[in-house]
Order: C-alpha cells, then sequence, then structure tokens
C-alpha cells in the first residue's frame, strides 16, 4: 500500500471522472451553456445500467454504449425543447433551467424507478487484478479502460469527421460557422446530445461498482464542475487531464485525511482557483 | 439582440393572483378530514385495536424496513388467527402503515400526520433506525402514544420519554459486545488479534455503536488502527476500502446497513482484502445482504439482537410464507407487537396512557417476544429491555446461525472462514 | 460572436412593480393574520406543521430572492446559511442551554458574520462563476459539518 497504489487509484477514478466531465464541456465549448443539469444524465445512465443488468442480464459494461445512444437522443430533444429557448438568456435563467431540469430528471426517476438505493451483481466485482506490484479493482480498472477508449474515439470523432470539425468550428467562431454553410441549430443538438450522452456511458461503466438512486448525482455534480473549471471552461484535453488530476488529488488526500473528508481538499482547491484566477484559467479555450 | 425573457407584462395583479392560487393549490391536500376525531375515551369493547406503523419503507434502508414491515404483518395476522385479545373479546389488532422515507425530518412529519387524522392508534412500532426513531419519538412523546422501537441508539432511553419503549440490547452494549465477542472468538481458535479497522456509517445508528466498539477496544487492550466514518449514501465504496486496507489490521468491524454493507463488502475484496470482517446488525444479517453478495457472505460474523435459531414458529411461519429466512429486524418488531397485544391481554384497554403504564409493569413472553434473548421482554422506566443481551452470528453454509456465548447460543463459531 | 456568459447584455427586468396599492396591502394583512393565526383555529397539528414549514421556506426564500431576484446573481450555496442558523440555534439552546428566544436571534447573528466571511472572496466572481462558487461552498459545508463532532 501506499503512494504508488494510492496513485492508481486516483488515475483510475480521475479516468472516469474526465470523461463524465468531458462532456460538460463540449457543450459549454459548443453552446456557452452550462449545463447544471449534467449530473443527472449521468444519474440516468447508472438507471439505464442498472435496468440492462438487473432486467436484462446484460453487463452494465455491455450496455453502456446503447445506454449513452439513448440518452443521446433524449439530450438532443431536450435541447430543442427546453435548451434552445435559453441560450442567449442572462445567466439567472439559464442556471434557474438547467438546475430545474435536474431537479425533473431525479424527481422523474424517484417516481418511476422508486427511490430506493441499488446496485447490480457482476461476475467480476469482487475480482482483484495484480499488476506491477499493485493491486487494482477490476470494476474501476474496466471503468477507466472504458473511458479511455472513449476519449480516443471522441478525439478521432472532433479532428477527422466532418460533423466533429463542425463542431470545433462553431465553437471557435459562430458566426464563421454559419457563413460556412453550417447549421448550429442541428450543430447544438449534436453537441448537447453528445455531451450528455457521454456522462450516460460514464454513468453505464461505474454502475458495476457505484449505487444507483435518482439522486446520486448530487455526489458528483461538483467534482464533474471542478474539473471542467479547472481544465478550462470548453477544452476537452483540459478536461481530460483536470479529470485525472482530480481523482489523484482525492486519492492521496484520503492517505492524510479521514475518507470523509476526500473532496473537501478537491473542493477547496476549487474554490481557491475559482476566485483567484477567474477570467485566466477560466478563458475559453478552443476544444483540442 | 437578445430574446426578451417575459413575454407579457408582469403586473402586481397577476403575481398575486398566480401566487394565490399556488399556495392555495400547495395547502388543498393538507386540508384533509382533518379536526382530531372523538376523544380517546377507554372503549373495552372495541371490535379493533389501532396498531400504528411507521417504517423506512423507500430510500436508503428500505430493505430493512420492509423487512420489518413483513415481520409485523405476520404477527399481526398470526395473533389474530388465534382469536386476537382475547380479554377485549378477541379484538383483532389492525395494522396502519405509514412510510417514515429515511428521512429524519420526513419521519416526524409522517408521525405528526399518523397521529392527527382522526383517532390515534393505541401504540405506535417503529421506526427501524436509530436517526428516523429519534425525531419519531419526539412526537409520539408529546402526543403521548406508546412507541415500541428496535433500534438501539441509547439516546432513545437517556432523554427521560415515558412512552418509549427498546427491545434490542442498547448500542453501546452491542457496540462492547461486538467487539468482545469477536476477540473470544478469534482467541479461542488459537489467533491474537492486534490491530481492528472501525468503520461506520455516519448517522444515529452508527455513531453510537462505533463508541461501544472503541470504548471496549481500548478495555481490551486491541489497538485501533483505524476509527472512521463514512456517509451511508455514498455511492463509491472504494476511497474508505483503499483507506482500512492501508490501515491493514487484522480484523474489520463494521457498522452499516444493507446498501452501504453489500457495497464496502465488494469493495474490499475486490481491493484484495483477506482480513475477517465483524458486521454490527444493519445489514449483515439480513436475506437481502446474501441476495447481492452470494457466496462471499459465507463466514462472516456480526453481533445480532437475537439468536435467528431460537425464532421458533414464528420463523417457519415467516420462511413459509415470504421463501427466506427471517431476519432480526422482521422477528424483533414481530416481537414488539407480541409485547403490545400481550400488555393488552394483561390490561384491557384503547387508551394510550393506560398501555404504556401496562408496558412498563408487565413482563412478555408470548409468541416472538419469548424467543428475544433470556425468553422475555420487561421494560425498566427509562424504556429499556432489561433481558436484552446482544449475541454474535454467523453465515454457515447460507444460513445465519448463533454461534457466541455458549450459553446464549448452540452453534459453534468458525474464525476467519471468509 | 461569442461572448462569455458573464458578459452577456441583460434586459431590463423588473418582475413586480414595487408600488403597493392599498386594495393589496389589505389583502396581505388579511392573509398573514390567517396565516399566523392557524395554530389557533386549524384543530390539525399536521396541517399547521405544514404552515410553518411554508413559512419557514417562505423567509429563506425571500433572503435569497434579494440577491437573486433584485441583484440577478443566482446563489445556489443559499442552504449554507439556513444551516448556520439553524446549528446555531441547536449549539446555543441545546448546548449552552440558552432560552430560544435569544438563541434564535443570535443564530441570525452568526449566520450573518457568515455571510460576511463567506461574500468577501465570492463576491469577487459573478454570473455562472457565482453560482458555482456557492455551490462548492455548499459541498463544503456538508463535508464540515458532518464532519465536524462539537
Amino acid at each position: 500500500m501506499g503512494l504508488l497504489q494510492s496513485l492508481a487509484n486516483g488515475l483510475l477514478i480521475g479516468s472516469v471522472y474526465a470523461l463524465i466531465a468531458v462532456g460538460l464541456t463540449l457543450v459549454f465549448g459548443v453552446m456557452d451553456i452550462v449545463n447544471f443539469a449534467h449530473a443527472e444524465f449521468l444519474m440516468l445512465g447508472m438507471f439505464g445500467g442498472f435496468v440492462a443488468s438487473h432486467h436484462f442480464g446484460i453487463d452494465p459494461l455491455v450496455a453502456a454504449p446503447l445506454v449513452g445512444a439513448v440518452v443521446f437522443g433524449l439530450g438532443a430533444l431536450l435541447e430543442r425543447v427546453l435548451i434552445e429557448p435559453i441560450i442567449k438568456a442572462p445567466p439567472l435563467a439559464q442556471v434557474m433551467a438547467t438546475v430545474g431540469l435536474g431537479l425533473m430528471l431525479a424527481d422523474g426517476a424517484a417516481a418511476l424507478m422508486g427511490s430506493d438505493f441499488r446496485s447490480v451483481k457482476t461476475s467480476y466485482q469482487t475480482t482483484t487484478i495484480d499488476a506491477l506490484g499493485l493491486r487494482l479493482s477490476a470494476t474501476y480498472l474496466y471503468a477507466a479502460v472504458y473511458a479511455l477508449v472513449v476519449a480516443v474515439l471522441l478525439a478521432l470523432f472532433l479532428n477527422k469527421t466532418e460533423f466533429g470539425k463542425a463542431m470545433r468550428a462553431t465553437a471557435q467562431n459562430r458566426g464563421a460557422a454559419v457563413l460556412m454553410g453550417i447549421n448550429p441549430k442541428r450543430m447544438y443538438m449534436l453537441a448537447f446530445g453528445l455531451g450528455v450522452g457521454l456522462a450516460a456511458l460514464a454513468g453505464s461503466a461505474i454502475v458495476p461498482y457505484a449505487l444507483v438512486y435518482p439522486f446520486v448525482g448530487q455526489q458528483y455534480v461538483l467534482i464533474m464542475f471542478t474539473v471542467v473549471v479547472l481544465g478550462g471552461l470548453g477544452s476537452v484535453l483540459g478536461a481530460i487531464f483536470a479529470g485525472l488530476a482530480v481523482g489523484v488529488i482525492q486519492s492521496l488526500t484520503t492517505l492524510v485525511l479521514p475518507s470523509e473528508l476526500q473532496n473537501l481538499v478537491v473542493f477547496v482547491v476549487f474554490l481557491v482557483v475559482l476566485v483567484l484566477a477567474q477570467g485566466g484559467v477560466m478563458r475559453r479555450v478552443r476544444p483540442a | 439582440m437578445d430574446s426578451d425573457v417575459s413575454r407579457k407584462p408582469t403586473t402586481r395583479r397577476r403575481f398575486m393572483t398566480a401566487s394565490a392560487l399556488t399556495a392555495a393549490a400547495t395547502l388543498l391536500p393538507a386540508c384533509g378530514p382533518g379536526l382530531s376525531g372523538s376523544g380517546k375515551g377507554d372503549d373495552k369493547n372495541a371490535d379493533e385495536v389501532r396498531l400504528g406503523v411507521i417504517l423506512p419503507l423507500t430510500g436508503s434502508t428500505a430493505q430493512n424496513g420492509n423487512n420489518s414491515r413483513k415481520g409485523i404483518e405476520l404477527a399481526a395476522e398470526l395473533i389474530n388467527k388465534a382469536g386476537g385479545i382475547k380479554s377485549m373479546d378477541g379484538a383483532k389488532i389492525k395494522l396502519d402503515v405509514a412510510d417514515a422515507t429515511s428521512d429524519p425530518a420526513k419521519a416526524a412529519s409522517a408521525a405528526t400526520q399518523f397521529l392527527s387524522k382522526g383517532t390515534p392508534p393505541v401504540a405506535i412500532v417503529g421506526a427501524y433506525a436509530s436517526g428516523l426513531t429519534v425525531t419519531v419519538g419526539q412526537v409520539t412523546e408529546r402526543k403521548k402514544v406508546p412507541l415500541l422501537t428496535t433500534a438501539f441508539s441509547d439516546e432513545l432511553t437517556t432523554k427521560g420519554y415515558k412512552y418509549l419503549f427498546q427491545l434490542p440490547a442498547k448500542a453501546s452494549a452491542v457496540g462492547n459486545a461486538q467487539m468482545q465477542y469477536a476477540l473470544e472468538i478469534a482467541k479461542a481458535s488459537g489467533t491474537d488479534l492486534k490491530n481492528a479497522a472501525i468503520v461506520y456509517a455516519n448517522n444515529a445508528y452508527g455513531e453510537s455503536q462505533a463508541k461501544g466498539l472503541q470504548s471496549q477496544a481500548k478495555a481490551s487492550g486491541i489497538n485501533v488502527a483505524l476509527f472512521e466514518s463514512y456517509d451511508p449514501t455514498i455511492s463509491d465504496a472504494g476511497p474508505v476500502a483503499h483507506k482500512i486496507m492501508a490501515a491493514n489490521p487484522d480484523v474489520i468491524f463494521s457498522v452499516a446497513y444493507v446498501t452501504d454493507g453489500v457495497l464496502l463488502m465488494r469493495a474490499l475484496k475486490s481491493a484484495g482484502n483477506k482480513a475477517p470482517i465483524v458486521g454490527g446488525v444493519g445489514g449483515y444479517i439480513t436475506p437481502d445482504f446474501k441476495k447481492s453478495l452470494g457466496d462471499q457472505v459465507e463466514g462472516v460474523l456480526s453481533i445480532d439482537t437475537s439468536d435467528p435459531d431460537q425464532y421458533g414458529d414464528i420463523a417457519k411461519a415467516y420462511e413459509a410464507k415470504y421463501g427466506e429466512q427471517m431476519p432480526q429486524e422482521a422477528h424483533d418488531n414481530a416481537a414488539a407487537v407480541y409485547c403490545f397485544a400481550e400488555a393488552l391481554e394483561q390490561n384491557p384497554t384503547t387508551d394510550p396512557k393506560k398501555l404504556a403504564e401496562a408496558l412498563h409493569s408487565g413482563t412478555f413472553e408470548a409468541g416472538a417476544a419469548g424467543s428475544m434473548p433470556g425468553g422475555k421482554v420487561k421494560f425498566d422506566e427509562t424504556g429499556a429491555n432489561t433481558f436484552a443481551k446482544p449475541l454474535m452470528v454467523q453465515w454457515q453454509q447460507g444460513r445465519l446461525v448463533g454461534v457466541w456465548p455458549a450459553d446464549l447460543t448452540s452453534n459453534k463459531p468458525i474464525w476467519n472462514a471468509q | 460572436m461569442s461572448v462569455l456568459p458573464d458578459e452577456r447584455t441583460e434586459p431590463t427586468r423588473r418582475a413586480v412593480s414595487s408600488r403597493v396599492r392599498p386594495g393589496n396591502a389589505a389583502l396581505m394583512v388579511v392573509l398573514l393574520a390567517a396565516l399566523f393565526g392557524a395554530p389557533f383555529y386549524l384543530g390539525n397539528e399536521y396541517q399547521v406543521r405544514i404552515l410553518v414549514l411554508v413559512c419557514i421556506f417562505g423567509a429563506a426564500a425571500v433572503g435569497w430572492n434579494l440577491l437573486g431576484g433584485y441583484a440577478n446573481q443566482v446563489s445556489l450555496g443559499h442552504a449554507v446559511f439556513f444551516g448556520v442558523g439553524a446549528y446555531a440555534v441547536v449549539i446555543f439552546q441545546g448546548t449552552l442551554g440558552w432560552s430560544p428566544w435569544l438563541a434564535m436571534p443570535v443564530g441570525v447573528l452568526v449566520s450573518l458574520v457568515a455571510a460576511l466571511v463567506i461574500g468577501w472572496p465570492t463576491f469577487q466572481l459573478s454570473g455562472h462563476y457565482f453560482a458555482l462558487g456557492t455551490l462548492a461552498l455548499l459541498q463544503v459545508f456538508h463535508i464540515v459539518a458532518r464532519y465536524w463532532r462539537v
């Protein structure tokens, strides 16, 4: 045990944070919207993974892409209906609308699925993988690998495909993108759907080790915002590195502080960065 | 050009109308058939006695709450089938069930609502979880309605309440026993334990029992390598498990409900843990535990407030009805119902105050009350059960059996069988 | 061309006119009397409890509105001050044994001091960043409150 083990655990959990946050930063980058309901889409993904496992016997990791796709569709639809009207609205309206959306999703899930806490049973839940003298929990490792693969695919999408390049163009300069023949409304739907779809994918991937309940989003909300702000709002690459960093900070904190306080250091760092560097770190960076 | 957020001018009149309508809409449900009903006269000839049930049927402790409800329903069913309260002309027990949710403030609201609707029940059984029982107890004490509970937080019997009756042993005693018996069992198998890790949920139940564990650890001379609380609603028990592993304990004491207990067990195993785990009632002694963990429960020890081997006929009836071994919370709550019924038999009444006196003065051994430790239940003036005694149980071959101490149980413990 | 969120121009908002007309004032007095007199004419404790909660949450919401409605800054951490006030009363009344009538105004003062302390750094922020900052404070308070044993 010790530093190396803690570091490894931190990187594993950090990859998941990165995946969750990437969607959030993408939405901000393309649409200038801070989606306070992002954590609830993570929760939807977790329920998706739970339902797949519990009712259909499909492993949550296998079901994750499907869950992500479903939530992508839902996200695109919600974008059209709820987000489109507030894109040019003042921050108050945006915050209220997305916070309200989050509440609706959480309470809707509670009404539909019940507010009980649930977990799934998989064959590899208690497996330890011994590598390089470290003991890694299989469920963490699989989720981290998943996050890595998806990150690579996302990078390819953004850099190599027409849609991806169009999204980046819209983020860089909306007016110029329109002049180039890109339909911003369609980009918004795509970006929002993709953003929340990624969160849902992550949700399904962590179901093997995480507890599922309608208000679980609250546990991840601030972590994801910390990652996004530290990485630079709008920067996908920044979100990935910041995600890993936050995971490591969290893990190293538990070496010296009680595990209950593991998030305290992260949030204090966040607050300090926010206040000291506001404008500096938060300057919009083009999605890399 | 920014789109205008509001389309119509918002005048004061519109605002007032909207607020008034909203206020009316929200208050409407509360204006039920409201007024408190006919006085609580002493009616010895009623053909039914109402017993209120307040349990967490949803939320993080839902499994335990539902198990408790099943035990209560079974007990009432058996008593009614055997002729009801014979001294009250065969009056049948009628249950009124309310959901406390897993939130203490909502539990108190549920209790208040319960006791404000028409004629209040003669007594209430609930609310399983210590945190919920503390707030529900405030309501029942104010309304002078007896509350029979299987929650074991110490503070329930130290507030000078006259209407609170606690069936199991106190949390501090349970914690003490959890530590002491584990050490004894290990010693009997030739193992000397040096380092213990104590992890507990940071609610009323976890905190009070953990204190008991800690004080006994000090008394027994074992080193507490880790004493840590965690939020039982955490979604991921990985950090806690890693912290435990880092402390390198010989034995792990856990105080948890079902969901956090399951998560912790899985996280510990996947982190490569080899130290034996001793549970603290809560989730460790429920069939849900076995359902979620399968073979992993084999050999897990836990402290308990009653011996499953001695549940007798009611356990058979439970297993026949629900298809699983009768858990502690179902049995102990059933015992509460039997105490209620026996107190009424001894002192027929529908007046909650008179029932409280009967509960304080009587000794109860009918039905499930007879399979509590010591064979009977008697409440002293603080409401504590003088015969309550914790004992150690273990999962052996998929069944929970009592293993320690020898004078209270009938099976043998196997150390480090996990 | 896109701009940072806090640089957007805000349309002038006047949600509610601030002139009080006599007819509406009378209505408000009647409603308030009905609300505060409820414990006397409502026999049902549950209904009274609900109305008490209405008043409590209403008061907290009015406080939030001072910042949110009039100044357009969304504080997502308002509950922190609710909590500080509640904890202050529990400590003064419960642990120190003061009378509740004394503990409550002291609770208000403690919350006020907390707001000043918290406000000083966070008012460097605005718009979305302010919302995020207050959200972080809420979580920090939550963690500290659960962990700190007084």
